[in-house]
């Protein structure tokens, strides 16, 4: 193999890039049973099941949509006709406090609600139970846990549906779930307080979910995340 | 098709743009090893060079992440800090996502209008999937899904979209329709949760109306992202005057789309034989020195787009990566008279130092030298202290310029004038536009002989 003046520039560039950038923090995915640290001198028994956190999003907690598969927002007010609706449509809607009360179709402001997205891989040959005892946010500079974040509303994507759908938490034998979980994101305020005042914005992130799986402890981490420096426009 | 482009793509790699580029370029597809090509490798940035790359990008998890790291001018921007993060990591972070391959049609003007009538989006449950789950084996075949891509690939639901519509307002706010009354860029879809919607694509930024035709590719000038958004917030009271603000200092022809804030808006760029770039991005955030760095900046986009809850198919992003790199402007410019001639000379003692590539773009300049407003490229969201000299394919097409989209014409782009407080013809009002001030110190016959030149690009 020849490498180049050029080619060794790259090498050097990419060894430099992978020494400077952000790490997850340890391995986020873990099989039930295990701890993200991996704790090997209290290692509980192996459980077939892998967990993995895809994603977390943290902007807006919105209120809860209709079952997915419906295409009419809970809060928004029935259609007068079954070919109409209120307009314009979103699943997460928070209607404006203002909002005439008699409005038979008030618009309402976007909400982006906060999300976190867990895979679960099992290998055994039963089905598990699998739930999520709490999520941790953790400020990554000071390793600090700021906040627990409630969860709700677990939901499993569905190839045939093409979308995400109500899901009872439990991941058949030799099969895998890919889920989404509505979360309450933190107080920001208050992360802020446990931060002796800093500001939350600009700083790193991560969240470390703890699980039961058929019973069996064990958790998870997602990759760090930073929350944006300035309150970017609303989402659409 | 791509003949001539092909070999002016390999002259560039000849005269050197960078070393990393340069031998970047060479990598030969499926490693992502640093051998030099063998004599009988495809050219760099050919059809076949590129299908090469394909099985790389769409079967190698590993290749993918050092194509991301690779790709990224700089770790320390929130852009590259999240891709770091989440990327490629194989059976964690975004690859373990749903891949999502919506189901969604194409809007013409009836059916938004239609909304103001209080109508249900018009969104058939019947429309296939976007994609029939085969991989394409040629390069017509991937550009025909990037196109589909393109078009019908919904980013996000757009309420403001629909009430500009419903309102009466779409065509000041620049959502146009071609002479059959196709809206490119709007799509009725069902979301990821089963919601039904209209949305957004890569065409309503990236497509223009011109003689009542669609022009896939040129920026879209006239769209007023701002305004429409300003619009919208307005419609539901409370609106925050700060946010007011931001929305109203957009105007027509820029945006934000950045990870931060919404400050620093920018001319949206024209997609013209992008094979030909280096570099991605204003900021120059991203080296573009294989398709998998187009490929991986598509993916990441719609997947963070869509909150990070689903990812697209590989292919899809892949697809739509080799659709732009089809994309060439179909307008011919204007030949060259004896005056463009003279500015031929002109650009190539001026300009051709920052502007020499085959696109007109080269490597990234500090944004000290090139003194034009720093904020995009000191800015946290995709900052790498540096700007991409502009490429300058159809670039007389391609007014307001700079990336701040400020100054109307080429004329005044060379005009010293424009440096001075009382100069009124800003795109944004009066006062001075500074930076760039390249040619603007040459005599007035030089400075027409440049514009005159850069018309037949």
């Amino acid at each position: 193999m020849k490498i180049s003046l050029p080619a060794l520039l790259i090498l050097a560039t990419l060894t430099a890039l992978a020494g400077c950038a952000p790490t997850v923090s340890g391995d986020p995915k873990v099989k039930g049973g295990e701890t993200a640290a991996g704790d090997e001198s209290d290692k509980p028994v192996e459980s077939p099941v892998e967990v993995a956190v895809g994603s977390v999003l943290l902007e807006s907690d919105c209120p809860d949509p209709p079952a997915p598969g419906s295409s009419i927002p809970a809060s928004t007010a029935p259609p007068a006709a079954p070919a109409k609706r209120a307009k314009p449509q979103s699943p997460s809607v928070v209607a404006p406090s203002e909002a005439p009360s008699d409005s038979p179709a008030p618009r309402r402001h976007r909400c982006q609600q906060s999300t976190l997205q867990l895979t679960f891989d099992n290998a055994g040959e039963a089905p598990a139970k699998v739930s999520v005892v709490e999520i941790k946010l953790r400020d990554v500079q000071t390793d600090q846990v700021v906040a627990t974040l409630p969860s709700r509303m677990p939901s499993k994507w569905s190839e045939a549906d093409n979308a995400y759908a109500k899901w009872d938490e439990r991941v058949a034998a030799t099969s895998s779930a890919r889920t989404s979980y509505r979360i309450k994101p933190p107080s920001w305020s208050a992360v802020e307080a446990k931060l002796e005042g800093k500001a939350s914005r600009g700083r790193t992130y991560d969240v470390e979910v703890s699980l039961e799986i058929d019973g069996v402890a064990t958790t998870a981490r997602s990759a760090e995340f930073t929350r944006p420096p300035v309150m970017p426009m609303p989402p659409t | 098709m791509w003949a001539s482009q092909t070999v002016r793509a390999a002259a560039v790699c000849v005269v050197g743009l960078t070393g990393v580029a340069t031998a970047a370029s060479s990598m030969p597809a499926g490693s992502s090893t640093l051998d030099t090509p063998a004599a009988s490798d495809p050219a760099a940035w050919s059809d076949a060079w590129l299908l090469n790359h394909a099985p790389t990008y769409l079967d190698d998890a590993e290749a993918r992440r050092a194509a991301l790291e690779h790709s990224l001018a700089t770790p320390d921007n929130l852009y590259s800090a999240m891709r770091i993060s989440a990327y490629g990591r194989g059976r964690t972070g975004w690859d373990v996502l749903p891949a999502w391959n919506p189901s969604s049609q194409e809007l013409r003007v009836q059916d938004l209008v239609a909304l103001e009538t209080g109508n249900a989006v018009p969104y058939d449950p019947a429309t296939p999937r976007l994609w029939d789950g085969r991989r394409p084996e040629t390069m017509d075949g991937w550009v025909k899904l990037g196109r589909e891509v393109f078009f019908r690939f919904p980013l996000r639901p757009e309420p403001a979209a629909e009430l500009a519509f419903a309102s009466g307002t779409a065509d000041a706010f620049g959502l146009e329709h071609d002479r059959d009354g196709n809206v490119p860029g709007l799509v009725a879809y069902r979301d990821i949760d089963g919601a039904d919607q209209v949305g957004i694509t890569c065409a309503l930024c990236h497509t223009a109306i011109e003689d009542g035709r669609i022009v896939v590719g040129r920026a879209r000038r006239s769209l007023d992202y701002g305004a429409m958004r300003l619009a919208y917030e307005h419609s539901l009271g409370d609106l925050d005057p700060g946010l007011a603000a931001r929305m109203s200092s957009w105007g027509p022809g820029r945006a934000d789309i950045t990870e931060d804030d919404d400050q620093d808006p920018v001319a949206i760029p024209d997609l013209w034989r992008l094979r030909e770039l280096r570099n991605l991005t204003q900021a120059a955030t991203i080296v573009h020195d294989t398709p998998l760095a187009l490929a991986i900046r598509q993916e990441t986009q719609m997947l963070h787009a869509s909150g990070e809850r689903i990812r697209p198919p590989r292919e899809l992003a892949w697809a739509l990566a080799m659709y732009l790199y089809s994309l060439t402007p179909q307008t011919p410019a204007s030949q060259p008279t004896a005056l463009a001639r003279r500015g031929k000379a002109l650009f190539a003692s001026h300009c051709d130092r920052c502007h020499g590539d085959a696109s007109g773009s080269g490597r990234a300049i500090p944004a000290s030298r090139v003194g034009t407003d720093p904020a995009l490229a000191h800015g946290r969201a995709r900052g790498t202290g540096k700007y991409r000299p502009a490429p300058l394919v159809g670039v007389h097409k391609a007014a307001p310029y700079l990336h701040t989209g400020d100054v109307a014409s080429l004329e005044d782009l060379l005009d010293p004038a424009r440096l001075r407080p009382d100069f009124e013809r800003s795109v944004r009002g009066r006062g001075a536009i500074v930076g760039h001030e390249f040619g603007t110190d040459l005599p007035s016959r030089d400075r027409a002989a440049l514009a005159a030149w850069l018309r037949t690009l």
